[in-house]
């Protein structure tokens, strides 16, 4: 991968604690599964930043790329990459999503 | 094209001794949704455990149209029958 690019995305995950990308902005979701992870970090008071992978497709296929993960929205904590949707959701429905962010 | 069957039947070759059941909840044959059971999730990460599903596919995803759209996955482990 582009080290500038790679550059770019850690800048993202590494300088906001919690970090979304995802289709579309954190108001206007452009995808059902996108707007279900807006809604349960909203629903945890959650403060994340997000970015739009529809707006830069270099972007769009790094992030693909450096975690491996095939589809969006991925959701990062403190630089990590926690999952995509079907995750976050289980982890939310089970309560351990709230007690990763108790604990950050 | 993918159907409900041609999921299900990719995970299954994919992750052999697997357990697969796939709906296709809106009706349209772009959005599956798949519960996955397979002995082999044992002892890995969330992550790790949707990764060997998504192998299934190459990693094949076009997000917005073919070869496969949207892939709603749950995985579990079998659960331990008591054999007596």
């Amino acid at each position: 991968m582009d080290t500038k690019l790679k550059q770019e995305i850690e800048n993202m995950i590494k300088q906001n604690k919690v970090f979304l990308f995802m289709k579309g902005e954190k108001d206007m979701p452009m995808c059902g599964f996108s707007r279900q992870v807006v809604t349960i970090l909203n629903e945890l008071n959650v403060d994340f930043k997000t970015f739009n992978i529809l707006s830069d497709e270099k972007i769009r296929a790094a992030v693909k790329e450096y975690s491996s993960w095939p589809t969006y929205p991925q959701v990062y904590v403190n630089g990590e990459f926690i999952g995509g949707c079907d995750i976050i959701t289980e982890m939310f429905e089970e309560g351990e999503l709230q007690k990763l962010f108790l604990k950050n | 094209m993918h159907t409900c069957k041609s999921v299900q039947e990719s995970i299954e070759k994919f992750l052999v001794g697997s357990n697969v059941k796939v709906v296709n909840p809106r009706g349209d044959d772009v959005h599956f949704s798949a519960e996955v059971e397979w002995r082999g999730f044992e002892s890995l990460s969330r992550v790790e455990q949707h990764k060997k599903v998504y192998a299934a596919f190459n990693n094949n995803f076009s997000e917005c149209g073919m070869p496969l759209h949207a892939l709603q996955i749950k995985c579990k482990l079998p659960e331990i029958k008591n054999t007596k």
